[in-house]
């Protein structure tokens, strides 16, 4: 019984390393401002942009690895409508998401992502909409554009590699306008959700 | 000797890829030269074979000096001031280094002994620092290099020479960097040099890099891709001390 625990506790920690270890964040400065990571389209798991040119990051510290925020991607009503919800922070417990909802986007599985492959999505014109939440107080939203300039699709490990680039800017007289500048992703996306 | 087979060799490919020639060749290099052979066919191309290139030159200009007898050989060491010249940073401020090499003169002729020719070969540290935000940064650049210069003495303690510098990135702090950064860069270099025929003595120079040493993606604040940026040529000014270790003034062979 004791070995049975000990191998289920073994078990457990090489998950949770390797875990650690297919989520890690390859951060590559970029060369123009070395605050974000550099536009990349090798899935190294990493975005950022400047919010009122202050950075926001998806690789978070956390416990002993650090790690990366795998964003939430999820399809509506058979593919009308896909959400992508990249989680991230600007400092310590200063957790903001950026969540991107599109329309037409042609989404219901993994492989059909291939689908964003060069879509530009104007944000804010009543079909596409970018928001971002910092508290519950304050979900603002604003308009802009996302463009997925590179998907690419590992088919034997069911793996999507989401690059692309996105801005926009929130004009709000309650919570504080906001520019969202110089947004960036290289993500490796293994999981889709559907609703 | 021992042999490889068919799929180590064809782990070298990736090695390349992976920008670690250096590592593949001295791995392999009590084993077969078929493993190299492979090494040459995969680099072929890629900017990570100046590595190994450079060494070779290095090999040929130590065989070349060995074999013209009529050479003075010295070594130096210095400081150097880099910067970058840009339209494209922001808040950049320059790199202040060190520099160490070696160096043989030969004179030209024996109508003209106050006209020499230097081929000098160094390790160099460039790069730049970047503020921005409250964050400094810094961006360091490892060079490997040669620089061919005609001089003509002025004065018996003063010496004015120009020519060109070559040079290849061997290293940098940034992760992987050969994917952002041009491996050669090419520029002009002049400086003087102060008590040339002491066995020790001083020397400036300036080397102006014409090849932007960047090559990247011209992306807006709202995510529009706008050609491609081709910026960054280094300037270094240098200031160091050199040393003869072959003092015997020598002429070449006609």
């Amino acid at each position: 019984m004791k070995k049975s625990c000990a191998s289920d506790i073994n078990t457990f920690v090489v998950l949770v390393l390797l875990s650690a270890m297919s989520c890690e964040p390859l951060y590559i400065p970029d060369p123009i401002d070395p605050r974000l990571p550099k536009y990349t389209e090798s899935g190294n798991n990493v975005a950022g942009a400047l919010i009122n040119d202050q950075l926001w990051k998806s690789d978070i510290e956390y416990g002993w690895f650090g790690g990366f925020y795998e964003p939430d991607v999820y399809y509506i009503v058979n593919g009308d409508s896909l959400v992508i919800d990249f989680r991230g922070g600007m400092g310590e417990n200063d957790y903001i998401n950026i969540s991107f909802a599109l329309k037409g986007a042609r989404v219901t599985n993994l492989g059909s992502m291939l689908n964003l492959a060069g879509e530009k999505f104007q944000l804010g014109n009543g079909d596409n909409t970018v928001s971002i939440a910092r508290d519950s107080s304050c979900n603002q939203m604003g308009t802009g554009q996302v463009y997925f300039r590179s998907v690419k699709y590992d088919s034997v490990n069911q793996i999507i590699t989401l690059s692309g680039t996105f801005g926009f800017n929130i004009v709000d007289s309650v919570c504080g306008d906001v520019d969202v500048t110089y947004g960036r992703f290289d993500v490796r996306i293994v999981h889709i959700s559907g609703y | 000797m021992k042999t490889r087979t068919v799929s180590d060799s064809a782990l070298v490919p990736d090695l390349c890829r992976e920008g670690q020639p250096q590592f593949a060749v001295r791995r392999n290099s009590a084993e077969t030269l078929k493993l190299v052979s492979h090494f040459d066919q995969c680099c072929r191309g890629i900017y990570r074979c100046h590595r190994a290139r450079l060494k070779k030159s290095l090999f040929f200009t130590l065989f070349l000096v060995a074999s013209v007898a009529d050479a003075q050989i010295y070594v130096f060491v210095g400081g150097h001031e880099n910067y970058v010249r840009n339209k494209v940073l922001a808040n950049e401020s320059p790199l202040t280094s060190w520099h160490i090499g070696g160096g043989v003169r030969f004179i030209f002729s024996e109508s003209k002994p106050r006209t020499v020719f230097n081929a000098e070969y160094a390790f160099v540290k460039k790069g730049y620092y970047q503020t921005l935000g409250g964050t400094k940064s810094s961006f360091n650049f490892n060079y490997l290099t040669y620089q061919a210069t005609v001089g003509q003495q002025l004065l018996p303690y003063l010496s004015v020479k120009g020519g060109f510098n070559f040079a290849i990135l061997i290293d940098s702090n940034l992760k992987k960097w050969y994917q952002t950064y041009r491996m050669v860069d090419f520029g002009l270099v002049g400086g003087l040099d102060f008590l040339e025929n002491k066995r020790v003595g001083f020397y400036t120079r300036v080397v102006y890099g014409l090849i932007p040493m960047l090559k990247y993606d011209n992306i807006d604040a709202l995510g529009n891709f706008n050609g491609t940026i081709r910026d960054l040529r280094n300037t270094s000014f240098m200031v160091g001390l050199r040393v003869k270790v072959y003092e015997k003034e020598l002429r070449l062979r006609h």
